[in-house]
């Protein structure tokens, strides 16, 4: 799944739209033309175009089906019970593995940055586009706010999992309610002002508001300025994420393991 | 007659690895697996938990385990509650099917669960040469075939070297060769100090290599004694007719405790050096006799024995005849 991620960053965000920009770029077009259709891709724009398709994204995808992938394993080869009859009890290893999944999803945040980086460069490199680096507070931003988004979702796929005792169901329940459930709702909340504010405190909403806040304050003016105060989406993240723990392992050590 | 449950009574707690008492695990208010069992295992001792399909062999061992919490009653593994992670340290257990990560080696999966245990990693290498595996340590598990996964479940059960080994079903599904390589490292195992606690339904796999044995059946226990007294006392079976004149006549013969009749077959409870005279008192009260020969019930004669069948669309409750 690393390489897949990995991939999707260098050849979807990256390759794809240079050579889109190459190809509709004549040789006799006016001076700043290619740049022009580059300048998202430039380093200095590292953090803004990364939150943008990466952080939600495809990073809920990603981060769901991680979470789900190491929570519902266990239970579909069978091994929590040889796990579980070995030492360690039950809460050192449910926070253990929880744990685990952070560092890994950290791995990918990290790694992302670092191929954007390099791909912006090599962007920048052949195409004349400014190479001046980002900006390294934005960049610390941005990489605490993907790897909060891919933590709050993973943890998510993982409380999913364990609930239902199976990846596929997790992954499917998942899936759905990020990409589905909550756009459908977001929708109607046009319609009901009280709708309007419990749509406020979703997840995916507080996500995508967050990761926009930055994307605006890094100097990108392709967004709406109608945006949720980001320290309250932040606190909004940071209690979905506790809550999703807590129901993992409150469920996870009373539940029979059979 | 009313099943009888054999006991043996009071044993040093010090002795007793398992003990657990009045022991019930409902699922809802339908399905009740367990009932009130008392169980003891003994140390140093190969127990033998015998049982049909269904009658709560596997739940009980989870709940010895810590897997599954027990409704009521009372559970001492090694003298702390069950699932204690101190109480664990000293327990290998292989409950149903082996399971491991199919993705990683045989040996990787030991280490694996090594680390889990908190066992040193050389561990793995020993416990592969007790079950066989060396040679095929380093081959993917979800290559392996069903008795080499039973074997590395083995293995991993016995990482800790525990003082108490619990194995369900350990020759389940396996070719007789597999069942006697199994039993074969059972055996070894259960050498010395270690205590072996082996579940089955398969009679002869515990005859042969269990010192006692308790017989549960739909979630209760029906017997719980050594193989020998389970089996009873030695007799003599008589092949004679007519076959109710000669139980008259038995019954009055001196040293015949007493005299029953089982598959056409006459039983005697005697000492079997008695024969000789049996057969004089048979002779002479005009009675043919075509085969005379020392007997020992079988554990699976006593099983049948002491199960009860309940007609489901009756509700009738069928006798228990112990033959003793």
């Amino acid at each position: 799944m690393g390489g897949i991620w990995l991939a999707v960053v260098v050849i979807f965000l990256y390759l794809l739209p240079a050579l889109a920009a190459f190809a509709n770029t004549p040789p006799g077009a006016e001076a700043g033309a290619l740049e022009g259709q580059l300048f998202a891709l430039a380093p200095e724009n590292l953090t803004a175009y990364l939150l943008r398709f990466l952080f939600p994204g495809l990073g809920t995808a990603v981060a769901l089906i991680l979470g789900a992938l190491v929570a519902g394993s266990e239970y579909g080869w069978g091994t929590l019970r040889v796990v579980l009859s070995q030492r360690s009890g039950r809460l050192g290893f449910i926070l253990g593995k929880l744990l685990a999944l952070c560092v890994l999803l950290l791995l990918f945040v990290l790694a992302a940055f670092l191929v954007g980086a390099m791909s912006s460069l090599a962007v920048a490199l052949f195409s004349g586009v400014s190479s001046a680096p980002p900006s390294a507070v934005e960049l610390l931003e941005g990489l605490g706010v993907g790897a909060l988004i891919l933590v709050l979702w993973a943890s998510f796929g993982f409380a999913l999992a364990t609930l239902s005792k199976s990846t596929v169901l997790a992954v499917g329940l998942g899936l759905t309610y990020a990409f589905v459930v909550e756009q459908v709702l977001s929708g109607l909340s046009i319609l009901s002002e009280s709708l309007r504010r419990v749509v406020e405190f979703l997840p995916g909403v507080n996500t995508s508001a967050l990761s926009q806040a930055l994307v605006v304050s890094a100097g990108n003016p392709a967004f709406e300025e109608d945006l949720l105060n980001p320290a309250r989406s932040t606190l909004v993240i940071l209690l979905y994420i506790a809550a999703f723990v807590v129901i993992t392992v409150l469920v996870f050590r009373q539940r029979d393991v059979t | 007659m009313v099943p009888q449950t054999s006991r043996t009574g009071t044993q040093n707690s010090g002795d007793l690895l398992v003990e657990t008492r009045g022991l019930t695990k409902r699922y809802g208010s339908r399905i009740t697996a367990v009932t009130d069992l008392d169980l003891m295992v003994r140390r140093g001792e190969v127990y033998g938990f015998l049982g049909p399909n269904g009658s709560g062999k596997t739940t009980t061992l989870r709940m010895l385990l810590g897997l599954i919490r027990p409704t009521s009653g009372r559970v001492r593994v090694l003298g702390k509650e069950p699932g204690d992670p101190a109480g664990l340290q000293r327990i290998g257990a292989l409950v149903e099917a082996p399971a491991f990560y199919p993705y990683l080696s045989g040996r990787d999966n030991l280490r694996a669960m090594a680390s889990y245990a908190g066992v040193s990693p050389m561990r793995v290498d020993e416990v592969l040469d007790t079950v066989e595996l060396t040679r095929r340590a380093r081959d993917k598990v979800k290559k392996y075939s069903l008795g080499m996964k039973q074997r590395l479940g083995v293995a991993a059960a016995l990482l800790k070297d525990p003082e108490l080994l619990i194995l369900d079903e350990p020759t389940n599904g396996l070719d007789p060769q597999g069942m006697a390589d199994v039993r074969a490292v059972v055996r070894k195992v259960g050498r010395g100090e270690r205590t072996v606690l082996l579940s089955s339904h398969l009679l002869g796999e515990v005859e042969q290599i269990c010192d006692r044995v308790g017989i549960v059946q739909e979630g209760r226990m029906l017997a719980e004694a050594p193989v020998s007294e389970l089996r009873g006392r030695e007799g003599l079976t008589v092949r004679v007719e007519p076959l109710e004149e000669a139980l008259r006549v038995a019954q009055t013969l001196p040293g015949v405790e007493k005299a029953w009749v089982d598959d056409s077959m006459l039983r005697l409870l005697t000492d079997p050096g008695r024969a000789a005279q049996i057969n004089t008192g048979l002779v002479r009260a005009n009675l043919r006799v075509s085969e005379l020969r020392p007997s020992e019930r079988s554990l699976e004669e006593v099983f049948l024995q002491l199960t009860t069948v309940r007609d489901a669309r009756t509700g009738a409750e069928a006798q228990v005849d112990d033959g003793r």
